[in-house]
């Protein structure tokens, strides 16, 4: 996360406004929203002052995010396809936390739906009520899916192969889900762990949006 | 999900709003209420203004849609939101289907292919 998005963060984790805060740090209240918005940098200087009125370390605004913990998010649910809309929900609103790019949101909104949609459709026995596991991982620059369910080992990388031919007619679109989770998803990897069942791992490289977007 | 289909009285067209997420869970829902209206007509036009989500379960259905009326009338989506068409996109399916801005020019598209 950028100075921008964390200025906003402790800001209004504190619960102070912008021009209470630029009061403090004596600077005007739209050079503070343009540090937020990223059109700006700070001064080390004025930085510290607006680390001082947040009573925060100026080591946080500066720190190297790479070394920071990640967030995970993970959710357990059950395998029918009427909680699709409650995953795409609960992951719209985390990657809105992240202040996500619309762009990069949609991507992975996509790639869950149609990884989920799977394992509810085909990894267990219709008619069982089992559950299945989503994880999602917020790294600096990078948002980690992992899909985990108990079903029988079935790795959905291999069973697609999907391709736009010359002819659309009479095709058989089996493959379309995993088809579109690798367009929009920069690496997937599958592996089967005796514990924990069928993995599956899509891996997005993100960015982040200013703040005016939504 | 809501599904709700009305008779233009123009060359058999019918149109269909569509409301929702198009999801694996609705896709099949769709297309139940679409194969009892193409017993009434080959020609269809979908607004999908409301429609705010596009999975490849939605996304075999048009195909369906499409292949049953591709002959006989067609099929033509209208209004479609930012992230729907994305999806077909990345689906590499925009060419395939006729995406309309507007009503008029979805019962144009009809009309002509019916000459």
């Amino acid at each position: 996360m950028e100075i921008g998005n964390k200025l906003k963060d402790v800001r209004s984790l504190k619960g102070m406004s912008l021009r209470q805060l630029a009061k403090r740090v004596d600077v005007s209240a739209s050079f503070l929203s343009q540090v937020e918005q990223r059109k700006c940098q700070p001064s080390l200087e004025t930085l510290t002052r607006i680390a001082r009125a947040l009573e925060v370390k100026t080591e946080y605004f500066l720190r190297d995010e790479e070394k920071t913990t990640k967030e995970v998010l993970e959710l357990r649910l059950p395998n029918q396809l009427k909680y699709l809309s409650v995953v795409a929900n609960l992951v719209t609103e985390a990657c809105g936390v992240h202040h996500i790019s619309r762009k990069d949101r949609e991507d992975i909104l996509l790639a869950v739906d149609e990884a989920c949609t799977n394992i509810i459709k085909y990894a267990y026995e219709v008619g069982l009520l089992e559950h299945f596991t989503v994880r999602v991982t917020f790294d600096p620059g990078i948002v980690t899916i992992g899909c985990e369910d108990e079903g029988k080992p079935f790795n959905p990388l291999d069973e697609a192969h999907f391709e736009h031919g010359d002819s659309v007619e009479g095709k058989d679109w089996g493959g379309l889900g995993i088809f579109l989770i690798k367009k929009v998803m920069d690496s997937t990897e599958y592996h089967y762990a005796a514990d924990r069942g069928n993995c599956l791992t899509l891996v997005k490289r993100v960015s982040y949006s200013g703040g005016g977007e939504t | 999900m809501k599904i709700e289909a009305v008779d233009l009285n123009r060359s058999n067209i019918y149109l269909v709003h569509v409301a929702g997420r198009l999801d694996a869970g609705f896709s099949s829902q769709l297309e139940d209420e679409i194969d009892r209206l193409l017993e009434k007509t080959k020609k269809v036009i979908l607004d999908f203004s409301e429609v705010s989500y596009l999975s490849s379960s939605g996304l075999r259905v048009l195909l369906s849609i499409r292949k049953e009326t591709e002959n006989q009338g067609g099929l033509v989506l209208i209004n479609l939101i930012d992230i729907v068409r994305k999806i077909i996109e990345v689906a590499e399916l925009d060419d395939y289907f006729h995406l309309a801005g507007s009503l008029d020019d979805a019962i144009q598209i009809l009309e002509k292919k019916n000459t």
